[in-house]
């Protein structure tokens, strides 16, 4: 369904991503793992062409972009087709919690203003924030929050759902809601390219694991191949560092 | 007597008033739309930062006693000078001071309200900015929902500093001959021979305008407090 080829970003002289390649298919789960500062970030920003990449190639399904200078319809085109859920929840601050989904709707998807309200109500329902749906994003805890931002991001039926982190800005005691509702979203079959340091969440959803370092991708397999059965050092030592202690395996 | 001209003193003033709002509220209006536009060129491209720092330099190291001056004594007979020249039928000395200081202080207050639009602007959230993009917003649509918004919440307290320094500078037009509130106050000490009283009056009407200012936009920026701090910053603040 998509399809990135030699994906390379410079930030000045650093090589954020260098040469990175992957493709996923609809219905698939693909968890990146990797450690901080190699290029996770940067992967997701890149396929929802939120800057221009040095060097790329960007296939879903019938669009064909050149990442480099994907061109304002392309742009447009491609960011519409997938929801984009972020680590700080990136909701509007000055916009109530529905407001952000109806506003999504209407300015990022043209959708009237009706037809928006309805959706905003039925996506809030599917996260269990409707008794949320007037309060502005200062008044919501990060579970609450980033459950807001699951609903926007789900709201216009996304072809490919990008998580980063979604778990990691959150207290421990409030993952659980928010993983909640991711799991409820990979049993609806949606697609999903997740970043996440929660091994475990990853070992029960993905089907793909892919290891990020320096911008390559150093390891990629199967779920149970990648966490059980590192190949590399540095997939190793990563996963002894986000491991909870005591624990091997799954 | 001083009871007498504290009466005197009032009834010359209180006429004063309605000019005085004008000096204010109408460079105000004009300067906003540009005031925006402007703000936000100067937090974003390197151009437009340097173009507009320029003008911004330029009108806030200008003493506006001095560009008072210049407009009241200056400006007509340029203007006139160029009527001629164009044979133009207007006659420029017939314009009332008024206008002059209006565009005097329309310039100072655009160059004033360039430097709060820049500020917040700059203060929106990247995050958000990001976000409305990855969600398949336009730039103008980014620009309308998401930037202009924000930029209006974040200018409320520098915009209350702005107009009630422009309330403060409309009192220089009386240089101009303009019969505004402190214009008029020297009338009245002219007419009474009591200044204390006269200036005493004139302070204390500047002293409740901007008083008044000051809680009319703190009642619009407290309609924002929720969301800048949720509801416990509310409660916090009361
Ligand atoms: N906008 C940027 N400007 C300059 N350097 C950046 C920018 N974004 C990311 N980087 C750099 O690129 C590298 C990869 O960052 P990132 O993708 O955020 O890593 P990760 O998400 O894996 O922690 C880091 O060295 C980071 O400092
Ligand atoms: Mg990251």
């Amino acid at each position: 369904m998509i399809r990135v080829t030699d994906l390379t970003k410079m930030y000045g002289s650093l090589r954020a991503l260098d040469g990175v390649s992957l493709a996923i298919e609809k219905g698939e789960i693909v968890t990146v793992i990797g450690p901080s500062g190699g290029g996770k970030t940067t992967l997701l920003r890149m396929i929802d062409l939120l800057e221009p990449a040095d060097h790329g190639r960007l296939q879903f399904d019938s669009l064909d972009v050149d990442m480099h200078r994907p061109g304002r319809t392309k742009k447009l085109a491609v960011r519409r087709r997938i929801g984009f859920v972020f680590q700080q929840f990136n909701l509007f601050s000055h916009r109530t919690v529905r407001q952000n989904i109806v506003d999504v709707l209407c300015f990022g998807h043209g959708w009237p203003k009706r037809d928006a309200e309805a959706a905003a109500d039925e996506a809030l329902l599917d996260v269990d924030l409707a008794d949320k749906r007037d309060a502005y994003p200062a008044e919501l805890s990060g579970g609450q929050a980033q459950r807001a931002a699951i609903a926007r991001a789900m709201a216009a039926r996304p072809d490919l759902l990008i998580l980063d982190e979604p778990t990691s800005a959150l207290d421990p005691e409030l993952t659980g809601e928010v993983a909640a509702v991711i799991r409820r979203l990979a049993s609806d079959g949606m697609t999903m390219l997740m970043v996440t340091h929660h091994v475990d969440l990853a070992a029960e959803l993905a089907d793909r694991v892919l290891v990020l370092a320096d911008g390559r991708i150093v390891e990629e397999g199967f779920v149970h191949d990648v966490l059980d059965n590192p190949q590399t050092d540095r997939t190793a030592a990563f996963l002894e560092r986000v491991r909870p202690p005591g624990r091997s395996g799954l | 007597m001083a009871a007498n001209a504290f009466v005197t003193t009032i009834r010359e003033i209180i006429p004063g008033l309605p000019l005085t709002l004008v000096l204010t509220a109408v460079p105000l209006v004009l300067a906003l739309v540009p005031g925006v536009l402007l703000g936000y060129l100067r937090s974003r491209g390197r151009l437009a930062y340097y173009l507009t720092g320029a003008y911004v330099t330029l009108f806030r190291s200008l003493p506006v006693v001095l560009q008072i001056l210049f407009a009241y004594s200056w400006l007509p007979s340029l203007l006139a000078g160029l009527a001629a020249a164009r044979g133009w039928t207007v006659d420029v000395f017939a314009i009332s001071p008024v206008w002059y200081a209006i565009a005097v202080l329309f310039f100072n207050t655009l160059a004033a309200l360039i430097e709060v639009y820049r500020s917040a602007f700059s203060a929106v959230p990247a995050r958000e900015v990001e976000a409305a993009r990855a969600a398949g917003f336009a730039e103008s649509r980014v620009f309308i929902q998401v930037r202009l918004p924000q930029a209006f919440m974040f200018a409320l307290p520098n915009l209350a500093s702005a107009t009630v320094n422009l309330v403060r500078m409309s009192a220089l037009a009386y240089l101009m001959t303009v019969p505004e509130m402190t214009g008029r106050a020297r009338m009245a000490a002219g007419l009474t021979f009591d200044t204390i009283t006269a200036y005493g009056v004139l302070l204390l009407a500047y002293v409740a305008l901007c008083f008044l200012i000051d809680s009319a936009y703190d009642l619009i920026y407290g309609r924002f407090m929720r969301r800048l701090h949720g509801t416990a910053g509310v409660r916090g603040l009361t």
